[in-house]
């Protein structure tokens, strides 16, 4: 019962004397119920809405890791040149996952093993005396299983020091290169989920996409 | 009617001016874009954007140098200029204040933090 509520039904006793003090009790503790019922709802409209805010704000960050995996996914399959694939790689590493340290390893036609086919930042002397067949490199290219270094867990040290993640390339399920993510960016503290999913696709769209421009120049010496 | 606001995204990485161009897909403004330092003095000329996603490091002309000299032109004085930058170092920032610009946003871009730093500087 609203104030207006009370203040009638006070007047209607008006004509009948004044209401007793037993009235009056019974009509502020019918208001103070209604009170707290209110503002119990008050509360739960507010926990929705910061509920809802969350969502929200989640959703919207949802949205935007799925537009960088479109992205790339899309630019990665626009070229069947080798170094407009190479360079959509960089691209993809230094402004979505946000390293300018890498290095991409690549088994040649006919080779036996993996030579470095592009990098970005890093020094010409320790590239080249990194070698894919040792280290965490080589685990990963053996294993086809990707390392990530845990944060605060044993970080690979000598050559390979600094390495953040390294992804095995695969093809139909064989290891056809690597590709190794160094320092990150100063601002990034770290790998995160959206990061480790872009890895999971390079990890298969560029190995694909580095496929394909093998085939697309294999099929450019076959004479016509 | 109120016109639309207009946004020039300059970046020499085209997979960044895509991944800008799908996250102000929807909002109210229409996009131009330039690859380098010296188209983006260009088009900011000719476009006369509301406001300038701007990248550090690009061919020809730096991001600080544009803003500078966009800031010296009457006609792009008091356009808001956003640094987009893989650089995030305190001395880059400082650089890019320093240059002219109105703000700083760092790589990866954040989809939130990018619509809502242009909203503000957009005023709505």
């Amino acid at each position: 019962m609203g104030r207006a509520a009370t203040t009638r039904a006070v007047r209607q006793r008006g004509g009948r004397g004044t209401p007793g003090n037993g009235t009056v009790r019974a009509l502020l503790a019918r208001h103070r119920r209604e009170l707290a019922a209110l503002r119990g709802r008050v509360s739960e409209a507010e926990a929705d809405n910061e509920r809802l805010a969350g969502q929200s704000i989640e959703n919207e960050q949802k949205l935007g890791n799925l537009m960088s995996l479109f992205l790339a996914s899309q630019r990665l399959h626009e070229s069947l040149e080798r170094e407009r694939v190479l360079q959509v790689i960089r691209e993809i590493v230094a402004n979505l996952i946000g390293s300018e340290e890498m290095a991409l390893f690549w088994r040649q036609e006919g080779g036996t093993g993996l030579s470095l086919l592009t990098s970005m930042g890093l020094e010409a002397r320790r590239l080249e005396s990194i070698r894919p067949e040792d280290g965490v490199l080589g685990e990963v290219v053996r294993s086809g299983r990707p390392y990530v270094t845990p944060p605060g867990g044993v970080v690979p040290t000598g050559l390979e020091a600094g390495l953040t993640a390294c992804v095995p390339l695969k093809v139909e399920d064989r290891v056809v290169g690597a590709l190794a993510i160094f320092g990150l960016l100063q601002q990034k503290s770290g790998l995160e989920s959206i990061d480790l999913d872009l890895l999971k696709l390079l990890a298969t769209q560029a190995a694909m996409a580095l496929y394909c421009t093998d085939l697309n120049e294999r099929a450019r010496l076959v004479p016509r | 009617m109120t016109r639309r606001k207009k946004i020039l995204l300059v970046d020499d990485a085209e997979t960044v001016l895509l991944m800008e161009r799908m996250i102000l897909q929807g909002e109210p403004y229409d996009v131009v874009t330039a690859r380098d330092g010296d188209e983006a003095i260009a088009q900011a000329l000719a476009e006369r954007p509301d406001l300038i996603l701007l990248d550090i490091v690009m061919p020809k002309k730096d991001g600080f140098e544009v803003c500078r000299l966009l800031r010296s032109h009457a006609d792009t004085r008091h356009t808001p200029i956003l640094l987009v930058s893989t650089r995030g170092e305190p001395q880059n920032v400082e650089a890019g204040f320093a240059s002219g610009c109105n703000d700083f946003i760092t790589k990866p871009v954040d989809r939130l933090v990018l619509l809502s730093k242009i909203r503000s500087h957009l005023g709505g």
